[in-house]
């Protein structure tokens, strides 16, 4: 079944009109047949998944074939901003969701800036693209209108250009009257580690989302006008004063992400020796890194919209640039050193020297941008032998510019680095570069290269399918740190913090901290207090950061939290649990549901919307062929042990991570393969697609481990029935093809004219082996 | 009209960045604005940078100071004279 007949299916569940305070419409936009629909999700949706992330899902399960390649036009992908974004503070963000082209699971990356927030001002929650337009394409919303452009003036630029060609041409400016989501030349060229940009350093980043849009032809999504009716309802702006409040009194926030920005956390994981260096090869890297290092070259902050933070440090090294913004601001932060308190005092007193990056006394475009995060502090500084702050700066500037993933194209460089090393590939197939750890002059050519997918940057491009896209030896797979085919996103080394390392191995997205980080880990305020740890966490979670016991409480705990968040539209930086106990949490966010959609809305029903969201994100990631066996961890960290630092020793044991992740499944109301329980599943089939057919087994069968399976896409009789089976449970194929198999419905048994027995949603099917013998 | 900053303001210190005129200055509690170098940024920007950025939408046009975009551009032009002078 094609997208355009799933999609008939799914709008006839929908509607015309609003079904609650505030919602926006679902447009659906073909880009092959130049034509647009415009409709209204279900009230269900709202009450069980929110929006955002959580209604991205729902429509991705109702429109996604999960046989094609991901990047199939017929693959949708999903623009999707929360339900909260643009009326709450810190509500900025919105998801892109799709079928990863990078990794083996789900696409669904987070981002802010504007975009989200003038998607939800001009009356859309989400856009769904599909289809490949004729010629490149760019998108026009303006106020509820649409209109398709001609892209061919833009088709090669990279992030900075296009933004300055669509102000020229269309007399805007970005941020005050234009919001745009766009590709740059990577995502043209389908590079895999390739974002969406939206904004000078706002990326959707993670899973290939540049390579999909580009896919489809679409060069950007243009939103055209000033956000209008700015005044939020009451109750709800006296309510955002005590959230801005919390957000602005928190002390991480204040010290730390106002000041300097997420490169503060640099030292405490270089102090712990938990920073991936050498793609893990070790995990101390140099101290030239740490934060205060930037401090010579920071002239200010910046952020998204309506957001009291303004976390984004930006960078300028030319000469007479302002600077020193946030100086000296981490000096004496004893939380921010826990491992070693000393540190906290530690100051480098860099100054500016900076000459131009061959000390000619040249400068150019690279040489100021915003950013970078610790992301890509860690991933191109240690992660490939990087030591210089001004080199991270420029590098920073350029992925800015090239619209490139810092996590997966950092993680894929790194990657071929420690092959180089070991003599997996050499200078014939890198066509004559020499990969040595820390060869800038390289590593900047090499991200040019990537975005055109020209010599070794096509293979750096293949991000982390460079195996089986034939660029390297099977045996390079035992230095890919990914999971679910994702390189890791943080450059912290989880072999320590065993729920970090329990989070990057279950998160949906694959190997990625901000799905469920369990930062608190480290906290000593937090671990001093058990009480408290175990309000927090909804379960018992040991002090010690490198136990196993009741890590999975934590985990649970945050995945629910974030999966709101996502879903309602608010910064992970300031929700509860990711960096802080005392930032808003879910009760605050079930006051402004309420207020806003006058829908009544209580913490513990958020919680348990939290764990839906996850829910139908490993369904889907199970209709891609993901299992139990894919919630795992690099061979690495099983395998090779901390070599320096106050946990030197320290590995994963591979039996008390697989208890760890047994208990995990059970308190989150997974079966033994990872998706959700039998009658959870059906739960969420038939708020999904309106369609749920339990069918129990005579026997436990590969994919179905408790003996029982539910089938959601909408069959009317036996015959069908019988076909999805096969088509949910490939891998128990020759059982499901036994003939001495047959079938009951609700208790009757069927003993003639089975294929064409009708089966309803809510029926209950019973494989019944037939008992031979005279 | 000039622009003023009402009690919903959180004293973030966004707006303080964001204002051309530098007519923000922290108050006890809440952030205020001078109505003598406010322009709402008429000269500066096609919005207004304090409204565009204040994340509880505190800044909100001044009653007690109403005047006209043209009003605006000449307190812009004369503000621009006295930083020049």
């Amino acid at each position: 079944m094609g997208i355009r007949e799933k999609l008939a299916r799914l709008v006839a569940r929908m509607h015309d009109t609003p079904q609650y305070n505030s919602q926006g419409a679902v447009l659906f936009v073909d880009l092959e047949q130049r034509k647009t629909l415009k409709k209204y999700l279900p009230l269900e949706v709202l009450r069980n998944f929110l929006g955002g992330r959580g209604a991205n899902m729902w429509l991705l399960y109702n429109l996604v074939e999960e046989e094609r390649e991901a990047l199939d036009p017929e693959i949708p992908l999903i623009f999707g901003a929360g339900v909260l974004t643009s009326s709450m503070p810190s509500a900025t963000r919105g998801n892109i969701t799709s079928k990863s082209p990078d990794s083996y699971a789900i696409l669904d990356a987070n981002a802010g800036d504007y975009f989200p927030s003038f998607l939800r001002c001009h009356g859309y929650d989400h856009v769904v693209l599909y289809g490949r337009a004729a010629a490149w394409t760019l998108l026009k919303l303006s106020y509820g209108s649409e209109e398709f452009v001609d892209a061919a003036p833009y088709v090669g630029l990279n992030n900075l250009d296009m933004a300055a060609a669509i102000q020229r041409d269309f007399n805007c400016v970005e941020r005050e009257d234009m919001a745009l989501a766009r590709i740059t030349s990577a995502g043209e060229n389908q590079a895999l580690c390739s974002g969406i940009m939206g904004g000078i350093k706002a990326i959707w980043a993670r899973g290939g989302g540049g390579a999909k849009m580009g896919s489809l032809k679409l060069k950007g999504i243009m939103i055209h006008g000033a956000p209008k009716d700015l005044q939020p309802v009451q109750p709800m702006a006296k309510y955002n004063k005590v959230i801005g409040k919390k957000i602005i009194g928190t002390s991480v926030i204040k010290n730390a992400l106002k000041m300097v920005g997420t490169p503060f956390l640099y030292k405490p994981s270089r102090v712990l020796c938990a920073l991936g260096t050498k793609n893990n090869q070790q995990t101390s890297w140099k101290p030239t890194l740490d934060a205060d290092n930037f401090d010579p070259y920071r002239p200010g902050m910046d952020g998204c919209y309506l957001c009291p933070v303004h976390c984004r440090n930006q960078n300028d090294m030319t000469p007479g640039a302002a600077s020193g913004w946030g100086a000296a601001a981490l000096k004496g932060l004893t939380g921010n050193a826990s491992y070693d308190k000393a540190q906290a005092e530690v100051e480098h007193g860099k100054q500016r020297s900076y000459n131009g990056i061959h000390n000619d006394g040249k400068f150019d475009k690279y040489d100021k941008g915003d950013g970078p995060e610790y992301v890509t502090v860690g991933k191109f500084g240690p992660m490939i032998g990087i030591s210089e702050p001004e080199q991270v700066l420029r590098l920073n500037n350029i992925l800015n510019d090239l619209g490139l993933d810092s996590a997966s194209t950092g993680s894929s460089i790194a990657w071929a680095m420690e092959l180089y090393q070991r003599g997996i590939i050499t200078q014939k197939e890198t066509g004559g570069l020499d990969l040595t750890w820390g060869n800038y002059e390289l590593i900047e050519k090499l991200l040019f290269m990537t975005a055109k997918r020209e010599g070794f940057g096509d293979t750096i491009a293949d991000s982390a399918r460079a195996v089986e896209r034939g660029k390297y030896p099977q045996e390079a797979l035992d230095y890919r740190m990914a999971v679910k085919g994702l390189f890791q996103s943080d450059p912290h080394d989880s072999r320590i913090l065993k729920a970090f390392a329990l989070g990057l191995s279950v998160a949906t997205r694959g190997m990625d901290h901000l799905r469920n980080r369990v930062t608190l880990e480290i906290n000593a305020r937090i671990n001093d207090d058990p009480a408290f740890k175990t309000a927090l966490y909804n379960g018992t979670v040991s002090a010690q950061p490198n136990s196993y016991e009741g890590k999975e409480y934590a985990v649970r705990k945050c995945e629910n939290n974030y999966a709101v968040g996502d879903s309602v539209g608010m910064c992970r930086f300031n929700t509860k649990l990711f960096n802080s106990p005392t930032l808003p949490d879910l009760n605050d966010f079930a006051t402004q549901l309420t207020s806003l959609t006058g829908q009544a809305f209580v913490e513990e029903e958020l919680n348990e919307i939290g764990r839906n969201v996850t829910g139908i994100e490993r369904m889907l990631n199970f209709r891609f062929g993901l299992r139990a066996r894919d919630d795992t961890l690099p061979r690495r960290w099983f395998e090779e042990s901390l070599t320096e630092g106050p946990f030197a020793g320290e590995k994963i044991e591979r039996k008390e991570f697989e208890a760890m992740k047994t208990r995990f499944y059970a308190l989150t109301g997974l079966n033994a393969e990872g998706a959700p329980a039998t009658e959870w599943h059906e739960k969420l089939s038939r708020l999904t697609t309106g369609f749920a057919v339990r069918v129990d087994l005579p026997k436990p069968l590969p994919g179905a481990p408790e003996q029982s399976v539910v089938i959601d896409e909408t069959v009317s009789d036996v015959a069908a029935l019988r076909k999805a089976l096969l088509h949910k449970l490939p891998e128990a194929a020759a059982d499901l093809n036994d003939s001495t198999w047959n079938v009951a419905v609700n208790g009757s048994m069927v003993l003639a004219g089975e294929g064409a027995t009708r089966i309803s949603s809510g029926d209950r099917v019973t494989l019944v082996p037939i008992i031979a013998g005279g | 009209m000039a622009l003023m900053i009402n009690e919903l303001c959180i004293a973030c210190d966004v707006c303080l960045a964001a204002c051309p005129n530098k007519a923000i200055s922290a108050g006890e509690d809440i952030f205020t604005i001078n109505p003598d170098l406010c322009t709402e940024c008429v000269g500066h920007h096609a919005v207004s940078q304090c409204v565009k950025v204040c994340p509880v939408r505190a800044c909100v046009p001044d009653p007690d100071h109403q005047e006209s975009k043209d009003e605006l551009q000449a307190k812009y032009e004369r503000l621009k004279a006295l930083k020049a002078a």
